[in-house]
């Protein structure tokens, strides 16, 4: 018990070790923490792989067509869904999706903990042919080859 | 006009607000205190204030099977039975009551106060409560024997003008007025320091609040109680902690500054501060909160020896 | 003008009552941390308490789990008005890594009101005392609102 009581009766004539944190400005988080993500749309090439890798899901993909030849792509993150694991961030080949250091995330509204950002991309080439018609085609392909191979075996 | 003087007396000094007021500020002071042990900042001073106030605010829930009347009825009474106490203790000179033997008026006041709480926590039927109330009796059983053998010793001492032990708060500032203040008396410091802890025990403060464990028994005594009851709890807590200092004050310091009132409030103030250092901030700053059998041990073996060193050796008129 | 003095200790006085609804203990551990010397809630008179009764502020932390899901709502029942409820983390809010799972009935906003919530996984200390100080003062005007 002694040693603790001259330990308190010099922190008696101390200065308190407590942040005054509300008050003055919030400290810095630490060096490589992994704070809200940012997102930076006129980066990404909407490859998806950050969907893939997230575990808790927290990333929406909506695709809304504009006209014949652009869609708006619009990712949507879910900061209350986050678990900050970082892989995202890490396997964005196009460096569009970075860790910042804020964390305060504080809010009354959940509208304030998502991230979202969106971008245009001129519509991919459409395919020749529609899936009905590679359906068919395939149909047709094998059709003949058993015809073909009955041919064979009525000559034998 | 006796009458207007001693409803005066009861109702400002040194009665309810002035025993209210300084029950607040050394309550609130004691946790400064604590916090400077421990290297932080601190509630400010008037934090007790604002939790009592906070708590008047509160919505009541009475518990279902809890009686209405004891549930409501025990806090504001054990407040009210604490006061009166107060009332006998004499403060800058003198008491708003005395009487031939009214330490032990005092004393059964102050265990009808424990008393009052561990009947409304009873009455909720809760068992965090229950557990809470065993512990109180527990702890009770603790400090009431030193406690006794110190104001036996204080009696003896200052009675032995007459020969006999004087039970008179009165008396016992008459002999310290001629004689000089108890704890200069060699044989009677074992004694004020078992008094100390009697003090922090009684009060209910930190490493001796086994019943109110806040992390342990969900707050033991107070498990139930919400809003207006909870909030004498808080003011009850905090005026006994004044009360006990002053009784400190009377028994073993009183006599000083005789003659000029102002003066002797001042000082008591002065060794109601000191004294809520001692008792309240060092033991909270430096201690971890001991368990029932640790304390029940603590205080008849160490503190109660204290207590009986000093009676034997002025039982000899050391 | 007695009113008012409530309302304003109302603020200054928010005690905290902490309910883990199967959370990792991540989250628990940084809301203790908040009343070490070093961030000191205490200071806006922050206090733990052991008992619902005596809560102004109920902390949910974890994934509502269905074992947890009826003690949670049961103590949230047992908070004296006015009281306001945090949320801890992405958990409450979401389920986090835990979404899907068929153990968790989340989230919080399905059994009780969510008047804060904290972002992080777990939220650093200062972001737990920046929401506090924010329900802190939610309190002070549920509490005026009561008496009109």
């Amino acid at each position: 018990m002694l040693p603790y009581f001259g330990e308190a009766i010099r922190n008696l004539f101390k200065k308190p070790a407590t942040e005054r944190f509300p008050g003055s400005a919030a400290p810095k988080a630490a060096e490589c923490y992994r704070g809200r993500l940012s997102y930076d749309p006129t980066k990404c090439v909407n490859c998806g792989m950050c969907i893939r890798v997230c575990a808790p899901q927290c990333m929406t993909r909506t695709i809304r067509e504009i006209d014949g030849e652009t869609q708006e792509i619009t990712f949507t993150f879910d900061m209350t869904s986050c678990t900050f694991c970082g892989m995202c961030a890490d396997f964005c080949s196009q460096h569009s999706i970075v860790m910042t250091d804020d964390y305060m995330m504080v809010s009354s509204d959940p509208k304030d903990f998502l991230v979202t950002g969106s971008f245009q991309k001129k519509k991919p080439a459409a395919p020749k042919f529609t899936p009905e018609q590679l359906a068919a085609m395939k149909a047709a392909a094998e059709a003949k080859k058993k015809a073909a191979a009955e041919k064979q075996e009525e000559k034998v | 006009m006796d009458f207007l003087m001693l409803a005066v007396q009861i109702l400002v000094f040194p009665g309810l607000l002035f025993m209210t007021a300084m029950g607040v500020l050394l309550t609130g002071l004691g946790g400064k205190l604590v916090a400077r042990l421990q290297n932080r900042v601190g509630p400010p001073v008037l934090q007790p204030w604002y939790d009592i106030l906070k708590c008047f605010g509160k919505e009541m829930i009475v518990p279902e099977h809890a009686g209405r009347a004891v549930y409501i009825g025990a806090p504001v009474l054990g407040f009210a039975v604490l006061c009166t106490a107060g009332f006998f203790i004499p403060m800058g000179g003198r008491a708003v009551f005395s009487g031939t033997a009214d330490v032990i008026v005092v004393l059964y006041l102050l265990t009808f106060c424990s008393v009052m709480a561990m009947a409304g926590a009873a009455s909720t039927g809760s068992p965090f409560a229950g557990v809470g109330v065993s512990r109180e009796m527990v702890a009770m059983i603790s400090y009431e024997l030193p406690f006794v053998l110190i104001l036996l010793a204080v009696g003896k001492l200052a009675g032995s003008d007459t020969g006999g032990v004087t039970f008179s708060l009165q008396s016992i500032a008459e002999w310290q007025r001629i004689h000089g203040p108890v704890l200069f008396h060699w044989s009677m410091i074992p004694a004020a320091i078992a008094m100390l802890f009697v003090i922090s025990c009684e009060a209910g403060l930190h490493p001796f609040d086994v019943a109110e464990a806040e992390t342990e028994i969900c707050e033991g005594l107070l498990a139930e109680y919400s809003g207006l009851p909870l909030a004498f709890y808080r003011l009850t807590h905090c005026v006994r902690l004044f009360i006990m200092t002053a009784l400190f004050a009377a028994l073993f310091l009183g006599g000083l500054a005789a003659g000029n009132d102002g003066l002797a409030v001042l000082l008591l103030v002065a060794v109601c501060i000191v004294l809520t250092f001692l008792c309240m901030a060092l033991p909270h700053g430096i201690c971890a909160r001991l368990r029932v059998e640790q304390l029940f041990r603590f205080y008849w073996t160490v503190v109660t020896g204290l207590a009986l060193v000093s009676l034997v050796l002025v039982w000899f008129g050391l | 003008m007695f009113q008012k003095w409530i309302d304003s200790s109302m603020k200054k006085s928010p005690w905290i009552f902490h309910i883990n609804a199967g959370s990792c203990n991540g989250c628990d551990i940084e809301l203790v941390s908040v009343l070490t010397p070093r961030y000191d809630a205490e200071r806006f008179g922050f206090r733990l308490t052991g008992s619902p009764r005596q809560a102004d502020i109920v902390v949910v932390s974890g994934p509502i789990t269905m074992q947890s899901r009826e003690r949670l709502v049961r103590t949230l029942a047992q908070v004296p008005e006015p009281f306001c409820v945090v949320s801890l983390g992405s958990c409450p809010r979401s389920g986090n890594v835990f979404k899907g799972s068929y153990a968790i009935d989340g989230p919080l906003e399905k059994w009780t009101h969510v008047d804060v919530s904290v972002g992080g996984c777990t939220p650093k200390p200062e972001a737990i005392i920046a929401a506090l100080a924010q329900a802190a003062e939610l309190l002070e005007k549920k509490r005026s609102r009561m008496h009109g």
